[in-house]
């Protein structure tokens, strides 16, 4: 499957990524290796030793932050050059390294760049809400293993019109089908705003705002960077009250494809506006209910909806779906996404020719 | 799901020549539902019409809603209605507030442009950002002094000095304050314009070919909302002309550029019949397309090389496709 390559994606939640330990992804079909050097630093390689290709997951990582091969015991530093042979003369050949990737940690989560050109941190979208010291209070961190392909789940995202039959009760209801739509975008992003105004709130809403069921205003405003980060800003408030008396969350939907059956979902949601229902439960039992609740829906409502899709997608090649207003701004997302991996592998193919 | 509400007439006055206002209030005196600077309401009219009007009173007050209403001898009747069934004490249909545009939050300086009738919004909007203190102007543009409706209420506003008035029959006219007008403004300013098309066009051509940002332009036609796409009797009959046979066909007002070659034999694949899913995607070789598809981007649409039949037609007589 064709990636965009020159990007960044995120790979794991920094906090997931434990001091001591390895922890293996694959990421656009690449196996890779995880861990921290003896400073504290995330290092990500591929997990492959040079020597007879075992992967490197089955070594362990040594006290001093190297990595040495299960196998025949080969140690490797941070930045993958080998720095022990314990066989024979000790001789390490030059080609004796193993490739490592630029690796950030920005709003909490790790960014790897995958691409042959130069990484530029500048390029990581902006989830600053997730930071540690934002004015946000953010909920769990999730990373959900989709089993799809993650330009289903952009599709998904961009049309939340799905909402109201798949996730019934939840995040939508019957009432807030018909919503005034407006796609825009801005350079390669593409924002889908969603108005539904005097509806029955769907729970998560309700829990959100004042818990009375009564009927409310809100919005779904979900903006897509290529290829797969995706901020939704949601907000409710009365229907004779300003917009500006709202209750929402920040939600982030970061799509990193593993394979193209398979994609990480990352995803944690924070609290914003200044009305807010008093949890009966407790601030952290609240936060972990609405985590749970948006898990449910993503993982058990989504991914098996996805999945499903995708096996009829596959089974029929030659078939196009046929499209509906709600579909501008999926398709307006697909179009840009198709239009930078075809700049990008027609810039690199020169590269390719003089390897 | 959809909310309707039915509303009495208040009053009814004349604003200007051919330009009635009319204040709708709950029947029981009650709190209407809140709205923000650029909404529009549907209104449901005596003979079975559904219009768009934008709210053009201040977005804080809670007990009315003001529309104004032009009317037009072209239109299919609805404004004739409005102007000679509605009366004071009546009751309307009306849906809440929607708002397809919107202010955007913390612009720097927001340059309003309002053409004819399209100047309630613009008006609610200006209420809007003088109460909040934000950096605006407000540019409206008619026809005569006499045919611009509103004129008492913005001399009498807080914001009066921040109000411009160009008048086709007063010597500067506004095809030469335009550009001056533009290059004026500092980078980052927010551009908003409602009027009739060819207004809207003369403003967005002139931005566009000063390479503002499309984010920084905001826009609504007239102050109704309605993107329709086929089948508005707004819309006349134009011919298209295809380049390989040389067949011309007229495509009729309420008809589709797919429909009338289909008439004719010629089959263009379609797949969701509404500017959704570019299936239909054609090469224009001449001719001006008049776009109301979501396919295609303002950068592609700018070029006119394409369109797509199912929905979109022709600005001028006739085009030339590559088929």
């Amino acid at each position: 499957m064709t990636y965009l390559k020159n990007c960044w994606y995120a790979a794991i939640w920094s906090e997931k990524l434990k001091a001591g330990d390895l922890t293996a992804l694959t990421l656009l079909d690449e196996p890779l290796v995880f861990f921290r050097d003896a400073t504290g630093r995330a290092v990500a390689m591929d997990d492959m030793c040079p020597h007879r290709l075992a992967p490197l997951r089955l070594g362990k990582l040594l006290p001093d932050g190297r990595i040495q091969c299960g196998y025949h015991g080969l140690e490797f530093e941070a930045s993958g050059e080998c720095v022990k042979n314990p066989h024979g003369s000790g001789k390490i050949p030059k080609n004796c390294r193993v490739k490592t990737y630029a690796l950030v940690d920005k709003h909490t989560l790790l960014w790897i760049w995958m691409g042959q050109g130069e990484p530029d941190e500048s390029l990581i979208p902006d989830f600053s809400y997730l930071d540690a010291d934002s004015a946000y209070d953010v909920g769990r961190r999730d990373t959900i293993t989709m089993e799809t392909n993650y330009r289903y789940i952009v599709d998904n995202l961009m049309d939340l019109s799905h909402a109201s039959f798949l996730h019934d009760g939840v995040l939508g209801n019957a009432e807030t089908i018909w919503a005034e739509i407006q796609v825009t975008q801005a350079g390669h992003s593409v924002t889908v705003q969603r108005d539904m105004y005097n509806v029955a709130p769907p729970l998560v809403r309700d829990l959100l705002f004042k818990r009375d069921g009564a009927p409310v205003n809100m919005w779904q405003k979900i903006t897509w960077h290529p290829p797969g980060a995706v901020l939704n800003d949601v907000g409710t408030y009365a229907p004779d009250t300003e917009r500006t008396a709202f209750s929402g969350q920040l939600g982030c939907h970061i799509l990193t494809p593993s394979t193209a059956d398979t994609t990480l979902y990352h995803t944690a949601a924070a609290r914003q506006g200044p009305i807010a229902a008093v949890a009966n439960e407790g601030d952290e039992a609240f936060k972990l209910r609405i985590a749970e609740l948006r898990r449910f829906a993503f993982e058990e409502q989504d991914d098996p909806m996805l999945k499903a899709q995708q096996e009829n997608i596959r089974r029929h090649p030659g078939v196009k779906p046929v499209l509906l207003e709600v579909d501008a701004g999926p398709v307006r997302c697909q179009r840009i996404l198709d239009g930078l991996i075809a700049a990008e592998n027609k810039v690199s193919e020169p590269v390719a020719e003089a390897l | 799901m959809h909310s309707f509400l039915d509303v009495r007439v208040a009053k009814k006055s004349e604003e200007a020549p051919g330009i009635h206002s009319f204040e709708l209030v709950d029947p029981r005196g009650g709190v209407l539902p809140a709205f923000s600077a650029g909404a529009h309401i549907d209104v449901h009219g005596p003979t079975g019409f559904v219009r768009q009007y934008s709210l053009c009173n201040h977005p804080a007050e809670r007990t009315r809603y003001l529309i104004a209403v032009l009317r037009d001898p072209q239109s299919r009747g609805g404004s004739a209605a409005m102007h000679e069934q509605v009366q004071p004490g009546d009751t309307l249909r009306i849906s809440t507030p929607r708002n397809l545009f919107p202010l955007a939050p913390e612009a720097p300086h927001s340059l309003l442009l309002a053409g004819g009738i399209g100047i309630t919004p613009i008006l609610c909007m200006a209420e809007h950002l003088a109460d909040g203190g934000s950096s605006f102007e407000m540019h409206y543009f008619a026809r005569s002094r006499e045919r611009a409706a509103f004129q008492q209420r913005i001399a009498q506003s807080g914001f009066h000095q921040q109000v411009a008035f160009h008048f086709d029959d007063e010597p500067v006219t506004t095809r030469q304050s335009l550009p001056a007008l533009l290059a004026s403004q500092r980078a980052g300013t927010h551009l908003y314009v409602c009027g009739p098309r060819g207004f809207l066009e003369a403003v967005l051509g002139a931005a566009r070919a000063r390479q503002w940002p499309e984010a920084l332009l905001h826009y609504e036609y007239f102050g109704a909302a309605a993107v329709n796409a086929a089948g508005s009797t707004k819309d006349t009959a134009f011919e298209v002309k295809l380049a390989s046979s040389g067949l011309i066909c007229t495509v009729a007002a309420g008809q589709t550029v797919v429909a009338a070659l289909a008439a004719r034999g010629v089959e263009i694949p379609v797949s969701c019949e509404q500017g959704i899913c570019g299936t239909c995607l054609t090469r224009v070789l001449s001719g001006k397309p008049d776009h109301r598809d979501q396919f295609l981007t303002p950068e592609e649409h700018a070029a006119n090389d394409q369109f797509l039949p199912c929905c979109s037609r022709a600005s001028g007589p006739l085009l030339v496709l590559d088929l």
